[in-house]
């Protein structure tokens, strides 16, 4: 035995060193993050996460706060890692149609193209024609799949875009359902003004497709929007805008349609400069196709959020230090609730915050410096229904630049 | 016994050995003679499991190779196997530590016969030491059958004497010998059965007593016969 | 199991010179290069103070205290240089632990083949050899940094130096992160994953050995088919790991084609070695 103790000694050497460093970089303590309820049900807070950094030395170390406390992604195996930046584990409502309908979802991925109600699942994605071209324009078509959730029957379909007109691009912004077929929101590229200088500017236009599902075709295309004016010096464009809303497949009657008028400018050296002179909001109807105006405002209307919920519009901006609300019926195009809630926090813009709106509740995250807080309103009565904010250990100095060091730049709402 | 049936070996394109049959009786030495190049190491080899046979078995006691037979029978090559920098006393450690059928009372009988030390380097030893030490680590192994690779080869003629004495003592008696030379002068005497190889093949096998009393024929004289004729 | 174990002891006794050797080039190539670097970063702060007729203290309040982690990062040749001579000395052993018992008249070989023992053990014990020299050196990379960490700071002082974590420093470090990685399970998969590459380039060499010529051209040829097999799934037409299969799926039947290429490399080797191999 003693003639062995080089082997020995050295596997001996190899466990102890190996060993201690897992067992130590387990064990040691980091800072641990908490949301504390400061007023309110803290059950509403329950599925909030906050992703984001803090850096340690040279490295930044990716952290989740959660109701269980922190997570650090140094401390996450790979295959962990792997399996942790799932699309789906940040949207509730993704989540449960891959877990119900596992198979008609493979290889879903254009979340924008969901469209469900009790009796049906429908999506809908853009395809190119796949040929080489050279001005890179392409024929575009939709390809459709449905799950009869009665009779769990599937069809898949491929409908072809009315006309001969070729795009740069199409895609998908929003699906739902009216009494002819499904509808299809989509937006289209134009061909490229490429200028003298490289820069070059796309001319884009909002189509409403109805696609019928029996004939399996596109049997309608409404422009609803086309940019124009780009030789005039004043340019019109149409867009729809991401809202806050994460229920991106549940039905909806209204999509909102953003029109806003740019003055182009050229310098001395020809460069292009924008200018927003004007903005307007219209709601759009699946059900008759009319575009109605809703607001019409002039110059910019940045630290304004408007986002689509149900069947309303929520419109959200700081008034001083308070976060303003509205909410207007879309069908009746009139304003249901105004309502205000002071921020502890000062100096918020709405550019700093993060939130979302799920199942008629406004989630927010506000920071400022070594304050994080986590609003959860609610979208019916305008009720503050919880109010946190992030704690962490440490001495009182500690707690103080480890709050200032958390970078949090995602915010969600677990499944 | 061990029983070599129609093996047949290929490098390449070559057939190096095309079919090749013998038996080689426990008690017995049984010599393989042919030129260089002919095989016979090959033959050795394949017998060890050392080479793969293209075709053809090979059976020890009637049963084919596997590792637990290395503890019966064992294999002296033609040049010293062990690293230059291990002693001689570390050589013996080793086949101490692998072989259950290590004898080592016979290895320091043979090492003190040799006159070998234990702490000498296996790199430093003269050509006729190595030899010597080769042979120890073959024979103080209570194996059934020793083969040995040209165990004369480049030897001097006083380590051959020496190496020739142990093949009449106890540490051959029982056993089956099976050694390759292309010069028997030094153990015509003591050879009981000779294979000569020529071409892959058998030319011929026979057993030496009956050849002299049968035909009055010396070794050398069948191999005359044999590769002139 | 017990002579497995004396054969990976023989291969132990072997090396074990070499791989001392390796250690020392390591631990003083490491603590050369970082006491080079404080004394570098000391006369380069002593020169821009001297510049900007200003003090240490006030350079010190400004920039901060260097840390440990810091400091290797500048190092970076010296440092990260020992680490790249391991890796390719161990690299070459892979090869060398197999063709040394062919080198010279006196072929090792006829030894290791001819004890009676299993060949695999053979096999496994040259695999556990090459491990526990990889891991070693790993090992002894772990004690070395905290070791480092106090040489800086009595080197260099506690004025223009801090320390670090050492998990810290490793995990902001490319190099480091990679030899070390964050939890014990991505350990295992690791270096479970260089076991099978060095499996292969043993299947490798046991082709060429029994073989010869055609031995290495299956050798050459090998790596590739194992690459495409490993890829399959992404071969099949149709995108499937894009448009049909989720992630966690995908993960999973890569796993089973890797469990798939090591049961065949390992039978391969084995069966090499035990039947096909030539002296």
């Amino acid at each position: 035995m003693k003639k062995y103790w080089l082997s020995i000694g050295l596997s001996v050497f190899i466990a102890a060193s190996i060993g201690t460093y897992y067992i130590g970089a387990a064990t040691r303590e980091l800072p641990e993050y908490r949301m504390q309820t400061v007023e309110g049900d803290g059950k509403e807070a329950s599925h909030l996460f906050l992703e984001g950094s803090v850096s340690r030395d040279k490295m930044i170390d990716q952290i989740k706060i959660g109701d269980g406390g922190t997570a650090y992604e140094s401390r996450m195996s790979t295959i962990g890692k792997m399996f942790d930046s799932e699309y789906a584990d940040r949207n509730p409502e993704l989540a449960g149609l891959i877990k119900d309908h596992k198979g008609f979802m493979r290889g879903k991925k254009s979340y924008n193209g969901f469209y469900k109600d009790e009796r049906q699942l429908v999506y809908a994605v853009t395809k190119s024609d796949g040929k080489t071209s050279d001005d890179g324009l392409h024929r575009y078509s939709l390809a459709v799949s449905a799950l009869d959730l009665k009779s769990g029957k599937e069809k898949q379909f491929k409908a072809a875009m009315l006309g001969k007109q070729r795009y740069a691009s199409m895609y998908v912004i929003d699906v739902q359902s009216g009494e002819d077929g499904i509808k299809v929101l989509v937006q289209l590229d134009k061909k490229p003004e490429v200028y003298k200088n490289g820069n070059y500017r796309f001319e884009s236009e909002l189509h409403v497709l109805t696609v019928n599902m029996d004939k399996e075709g596109i049997s309608d295309d409404q422009t609803i929007g086309a940019d124009s004016g780009a030789d005039s010096g004043k340019m019109e464009r149409y867009s729809v805008p991401y809202g806050g809303g994460i229920e991106l497949a549940s039905p909806s009657s209204y999509a909102l349609v953003y029109k806003t008028v740019v003055k182009i400018a050229k310098d001395q050296d020809g460069n292009e400069m924008e200018q927003q002179v004007g903005s307007e909001i219209f709601a759009y109807d699946y059900a008759n196709g009319k575009l109605t105006p809703i607001l019409a405002g002039s110059g910019s209307d940045s630290g304004v959020y408007r986002s689509l919920a149900g069947n309303a519009m929520i419109t959200m901006a700081m008034k001083g230090n308070a976060l303003s609300i509205g909410k207007l019926e879309l069908a009746k195009n009139k304003e249901s609730l105004q309502f205000e809630i002071p921020m502890s926090l000062k100096n918020i813009t709405i550019d700093n915050t993060q939130f979302f709106i799920y199942q008629s509740k406004l989630y927010m995250y506000v920071h400022a410096g070594a304050d994080h807080e986590i609003l959860v309103v609610s979208l019916t009565d305008g009720k503050v229904l919880y109010q946190g904010k992030a704690t962490v250990d440490g001495t009182a100095d500690e707690q103080k630049e480890r709050l200032t060091g958390l970078n949090v730049y995602g915010f969600y709402f677990a499944s | 016994m061990i029983e070599v049936k129609s093996i047949r070996k290929k490098y390449g394109r070559k057939a190096v050995l095309k079919d090749v049959s013998f038996t080689a009786e426990k008690g017995q030495i049984t010599c393989l003679i042919g030129i260089n190049g002919v095989g016979k190491s090959t033959v050795l080899k394949a017998i060890m499991g050392l080479t793969p046979v293209t075709d053809g078995t090979i059976l020890i006691d009637g049963k084919p190779l596997s590792s637990r037979v290395y503890e019966h029978i064992t294999f002296i090559p033609d040049a010293i196997s062990m690293p230059p920098g291990m002693t001689v006393d570390g050589c013996i450690q080793f086949m101490k530590d692998y072989y259950v059928s290590w004898n080592p009372k016979r290895a320091a009988e043979l090492a003190g016969f040799f006159k070998l030390s234990g702490s000498d380097r296996v790199g430093e030893l003269s050509k006729g030491n190595a030899a010597k030490l080769n042979l120890l680590l073959g024979l103080a192994l209570d194996v059934d059958y020793v083969l040995m690779d040209e165990p004369f080869s480049g030897i001097d003629m006083f380590s051959r004497e020496q190496i020739a004495s142990v093949f009449t003592s106890h540490l051959i008696e029982d056993r089956g010998v099976i050694i390759t030379t292309h010069e028997i002068n030094d153990i015509e005497h003591l050879i009981d059965k000779v294979i000569l190889l020529e071409n892959g093949l058998v030319r011929r096998e026979f057993d030496t007593e009956t050849v002299r009393q049968e035909e009055g024929k010396s070794v050398m004289d069948v191999m005359r016969e044999v590769y002139n004729g | 199991m017990n002579r497995y174990l004396k054969l990976v002891h023989w291969e132990i006794m072997r090396f074990w010179k070499l791989l001392a050797a390796l250690a020392i080039v390591t631990i003083v190539l490491q603590c050369v290069g970082i006491i080079y670097e404080t004394q570098r970063y000391t006369s380069q702060v002593e020169d821009q103070v001297q510049m900007n007729n200003s003090t240490i203290t006030a350079f010190v309040q400004q920039n901060g205290k260097l840390s440990f982690s810091e400091a290797l990062e500048r190092a970076g040749l010296s440092f990260f240089a020992s680490i790249a001579l391991c890796i390719g000395g161990l690299a070459l052993y892979v090869f060398f632990i197999w063709y040394k018992e062919w080198f010279g008249k006196n072929m090792f070989i006829y030894r290791l083949l001819m004890i009676p023992t299993a060949r695999r053990n053979i096999y496994f014990a040259k695999l556990t050899a090459i491990l526990l020299f990889v891991l070693s050196l790993v090992a002894l990379q772990l004690v070395l940094l905290p070791l480092e960490n106090g040489l800086y700071l009595l080197v260099g002082g506690d004025v223009l130096f801090k320390s670090s974590s050492i998990v810290d420093l490793i995990a902001g470090n490319r190099i480091l992160m990679f030899l070390i990685p964050p939890t014990f399970a991505d350990f295992v998969i690791y270096y479970g994953f260089g076991a099978i590459v060095v499996l292969i380039a043993f299947t490798a060499v046991l082709l060429e050995r029994s073989y010869k010529l055609r031995g290495v051209l299956a050798a050459i040829l090998y790596l590739p088919a194992v690459a495409v097999f490993m890829m399959i799934p992404f071969l099949i037409p149709g995108n499937v790991t894009e448009t049909y299969l989720y992630p966690a799926e995908s993960f999973g039947i890569e796993i089973a084609l890797g469990v798939i290429v090591t049961a065949f490399t390992v039978w391969l080797g084995l069966h090499l070695i035990t039947k096909k191999v030539t002296v």
